[in-house]
C-alpha cells in the first residue's frame, strides 16, 4: 500500500518534471527558436547530384526586381516561406545553395543563425538579396565580407551577394589554419608551418543586380559554378588524401 | 594523384577549347617554369577564360611535377565607378602539400571586366613564398596594384 503510494507519488514527480522541461523548451525555442542540433544536415555525396539542392527562403509570393517564384522555379530552386521548413527540408537532403531574401533574415531566430553558420561552414553557397554585404557578414559569423581595400558602395534593395568558402582537411590542420588568419579579413594570408597532411581551402563572393535578364543568368550561372566547384575542391582533397596515406 | 589531376587540367583545357571554338575568343596567359621557391624552376600560373560579353575567367597555379608545401590562387573581377572600385566576383583556392590547384570561374559582365589572378607557390615549408600576377584579357592587369586595388596596372 505504501509502496503503491510512494510509486504514484513517483510517477506524479516525472509527469511535472516531464511538463516542466516541455514548457522550458517550448518558452526557449519562442526565444531561441528551434535548436539548430535538432535539425542536422546530412553529409554531402561525393559527386555533384544531377538536381543540387537548391533553396529559397523568404516571403511568398515574391517577387524582387526580375527575380520571381517563376524564375526560381524555371531554375529548380525549392521555396520556403520559413527556416524551420526549410530545415526540416535540409534533414533528408543535403543542401547546396540557399537564396535569402532579406526580409527572411529579419525573421531569423539565433538558432536558424547557427544553423544558417553551420551549413555555411560545410560549403553551402549562400545568397542574399537585397540586403548590404556589411550586414551579411554577421549574419555568417564573419567580421567582413569587403576587403579593407574595397571601396564601400551600399547595396541597394535590387542586389545580391553570393559567398561561400568550403575547407577540406584533417580536423587539426584546420585548426591551425583557422588560427593562422581569416581570408574574409586580412589582406595577406601567410601559409602556417606544420601542416603534414593535405589541405584543400576555396571560397569565394561576388555582387550582382537583379534587375536585367542578364544579371539574372549571370547569377543563377554563378550559383551553379559556385555550387560545382565546392564539390571539385571535396574531389580533389579526397584524391590527395589517397595518395598520401598510399605513399 | 597527378594522372588524375593532368586528367583533370586537361578537361578543364578541353572545356576552354570548346567554349573558345563557340565564342571565338579563349584567351590564356601562361607563366610556364616560374621559380616555386625551394624546389626550383618547376611553377606555373596564369589566367585563361573567354570573353562572350560576360567575361569568364579562372585562375591556374602550381608545379608541373612536383608537390608544392603551399599553393594559393585567387582571381578577382573589379569594377571601379567615379573612382570608388569594388570587387564584382573573386575566387580562391589553395592546398597544402599538392601539386597545382585551379579557381572556380570568376564572371562579370562590367564594362571594364578584367580578371586579374595572384598565384603564390611555396615549395617547401621552410621558405618564403614567391607570387605572380597574370590576367585576361592577356597582360591587361597582370600586376598587384589591379589585384589588390583594381587600379589598373
Amino acid at each position: 500500500m505504501i509502496r503503491h503510494a510512494f510509486s504514484g507519488r513517483m510517477k506524479g514527480g516525472v509527469g511535472f518534471l516531464f511538463v516542466g522541461v516541455l514548457v522550458g523548451l517550448g518558452v526557449l525555442g519562442l526565444r531561441e527558436g528551434v535548436p539548430a542540433a535538432l535539425t542536422p544536415s546530412p553529409a554531402h555525396a561525393a559527386a555533384l547530384p544531377r538536381e543540387p539542392f537548391m533553396a529559397f527562403v523568404g516571403p511568398l509570393p515574391f517577387a524582387r526586381g526580375l527575380l520571381t517564384m517563376e524564375t526560381l522555379r524555371a531554375e529548380g530552386v525549392a521555396w520556403f516561406s520559413g527556416w524551420v521548413p526549410l530545415r526540416l527540408a535540409a534533414m533528408g537532403r543535403p543542401l547546396d545553395g540557399v537564396i535569402v531574401d532579406g526580409e527572411a533574415l529579419r525573421w531569423m531566430r539565433p538558432e536558424d543563425q547557427k544553423w544558417l553558420q553551420a551549413r555555411f561552414r560545410e560549403g553551402v553557397v549562400i545568397v542574399v538579396l537585397g540586403v548590404d554585404q556589411d550586414e551579411v557578414a554577421p549574419v555568417l559569423g564573419l567580421k567582413r565580407l569587403r576587403l579593407p581595400e574595397e571601396g564601400v558602395i551600399p547595396m541597394g534593395s535590387l542586389e545580391y551577394v553570393m559567398v561561400y568558402e568550403v575547407m577540406e582537411g584533417d580536423p587539426r590542420d584546420i585548426a591551425i589554419v583557422r588560427e593562422a588568419g581569416h581570408f574574409w579579413e586580412s589582406r595577406e594570408f601567410q601559409a602556417p608551418a606544420g601542416i603534414a597532411r593535405p589541405l584543400y581551402h576555396g571560397g569565394g563572393k561576388a555582387i550582382g543586380r537583379l534587375d536585367s535578364e542578364g544579371e539574372l543568368r549571370l547569377l543563377f550561372h554563378r550559383l551553379q559554378m559556385a555550387i560545382q566547384g565546392v564539390y571539385e575542391i571535396r574531389a580533389q582533397y579526397q584524391e590527395a588524401l589517397r595518395t598520401f596515406e598510399g605513399r | 594523384m597527378r594522372s588524375a589531376s593532368l586528367r583533370r587540367l586537361t578537361g578543364i583545357w578541353v572545356a576552354f577549347l570548346i567554349a573558345g571554338i563557340t565564342s571565338g575568343t579563349v584567351r590564356a596567359e601562361m607563366l610556364w617554369y616560374v621559380y616555386a621557391p625551394g624546389i626550383g624552376y618547376v611553377g606555373k600560373a596564369g589566367t585563361t577564360g573567354w570573353d562572350n560579353g560576360i567575361l569568364h575567367a579562372y585562375g591556374i597555379g602550381g608545379s608541373m611535377s612536383t608537390p608544392l608545401y603551399y599553393v594559393y590562387v585567387e582571381t578577382r573581377i573589379w569594377h571601379c565607378y567615379m573612382g570608388t572600385c569594388q570587387i564584382q566576383d573573386r575566387k580562391w583556392n589553395s592546398c597544402f602539400s599538392c601539386t597545382h590547384v585551379s579557381t572556380n570561374e570568376v564572371a562579370s559582365g562590367v564594362y571594364d571586366r578584367k580578371a586579374g589572378t595572384r598565384t603564390v607557390l611555396q615549395g617547401l615549408m621552410s621558405v618564403p613564398p614567391a607570387e605572380y600576377y597574370t590576367s585576361l584579357p592577356d597582360y591587361s592587369a597582370s600586376c598587384a596594384s589591379y589585384y589588390w586595388y583594381g587600379r589598373i596596372c
